[in-house]
């Protein structure tokens, strides 16, 4: 089809519509007021930086031996965890992925438990695979999956209850979807996988 | 981590100022706002036609734009990466407020040309033109703003909308020969 022609009348209601309209006076206090919303994710380390520190992820350095005893912890707390979900039928974490339920409780901590989710994606080509999403600001160097055998990727993310949108990430360059987990449009064009961090175990 | 604050960053490439927000200078994020607003502003005020929807649609496109900062793979084209979430920002407003009697915003329009030559006169003709133009389906007014009023080609509309050239062409024609149609009864009467 070829381009438009000059049509008079269209220019005539394109300059017309091109005139600038006016936003009100404090739009960009509210949109910059808007960005410190509970709901808007962090950026970035640094931004996470600028918190109180009360609110702030942190970091424990622990010597081998410490380290050791502290897996050897955790360990017996997920144990414990596991145990208790089989008979107080308390705690429950799902996962709405495929075959394995492959959520692990890691603590309860309040209203809002911490749980390991394991990420999945099998590609035999991939010479690098890494995992990008809500809960880590889409950064792609953040969250690097390893080969546990031929083709067969995964990464465990503790992640808080909630909805977690996400893609997987082949070489650094090619984005995919989770084929095996729901989907959702997003706004560029590409839908993302979307995964359900939640109490409930499916029945 | 070395942060400078407090330099002039109003003419720093949109890249740079993405790059400072990312290493955690959120307030760089305003000298965005400030640049693309009034652009896209107009685009929004012309989708919706509602300066309140348009704001909202415009505010809710910054924050989703913030939010997925790190996203953005280009930065140094951040203004069409935003343009994209705008006009997904745009359809799904449009959608949401259906038939919901719409308000137009000639009283704007009315203002800005009150120094011409019969203000009156063109305050109807832009009322008419405002209503025609939201007259139009969504796709049709979408590619017609961003054809005629934006001034984009083809190829960065189909970045813009996910639809193809020929299809955006075909709405855009259809889009020049309804506001036609719809114009020409108003000055016929």
């Amino acid at each position: 089809m070829p381009e438009e022609t000059r049509d008079p009348f269209i220019e005539q209601i394109a300059s017309e519509l091109k005139r600038p309209v006016r936003l009100d006076a404090r739009f960009d206090e509210r949109v910059m007021a808007a960005l410190d919303a509970p709901d808007v994710i962090p950026l970035h380390p640094a931004r996470e930086a600028r918190r109180p520190w009360i609110v702030r992820p942190w970091t424990v350095s622990v010597s081998p031996i410490s380290a050791f005893a502290v897996a050897a912890a955790l360990v017996a707390v997920v144990a414990m965890g596991a145990w208790q979900l089989r008979t107080v039928d308390q705690v429950q974490v799902a996962s709405n992925a495929t075959e394995g339920g492959n959520l692990v409780p890691v603590a309860d901590v309040g209203a809002e438990p911490l749980v390991v989710h394991q990420f999945t994606f099998y590609a035999t080509s991939a010479k690098s695979l890494a995992v990008v999403g809500q809960f880590n600001g889409w950064d792609q160097t953040a969250t690097p999956m390893t080969e546990v055998s031929k083709g067969m990727w995964t990464v465990s993310v503790p992640l808080r209850l909630g909805v977690y949108e996400y893609q997987f990430i082949i070489d650094g360059t090619t984005r995919v979807i989770d084929p095996s987990m729901p989907q959702v449009p997003s706004d560029f064009g590409s839908p993302n996988s979307v995964v359900t961090i939640s109490r409930k175990v499916p029945q | 981590m070395t942060q400078t604050r407090g330099l002039p960053i109003q003419n720093d490439s949109d890249a740079a100022i993405v790059a400072r927000v990312l290493a955690g200078d959120t307030q760089a994020f305003a000298v965005i706002v400030a640049r693309y607003r009034t652009q896209y502003g107009r685009y929004a005020v012309r989708m919706l036609g509602s300066r309140e929807d348009a704001e909202e649609a415009l505010q809710d496109a910054f924050v989703r734009a913030y939010r997925s900062l790190a996203k953005c793979d280009e930065p140094e084209r951040f203004a069409p990466w935003f343009f994209r979430i705008l006009a997904n920002r745009c359809r799904t407003a449009g959608t949401r407020r259906g038939r919901r009697e719409r308000t137009f915003v000639n009283d704007e329009l009315a203002l800005l040309g009150a120094s011409e030559e019969h203000p009156a006169e063109r305050a109807a003709w832009r009322e008419e033109l405002d209503r025609a133009l939201q007259r139009l389906d969504t796709d049709q007014r979408e590619a017609f703003l961003l054809k005629h009023v934006e001034d984009l080609g083809y190829d960065d509309m189909a970045q813009i909308t996910g639809v193809g050239v020929s299809a955006l062409k075909m709405r855009v024609k259809r889009a020049c020969e309804r506001l036609r149609v719809l114009l020409e009864e108003v000055q016929g009467a």
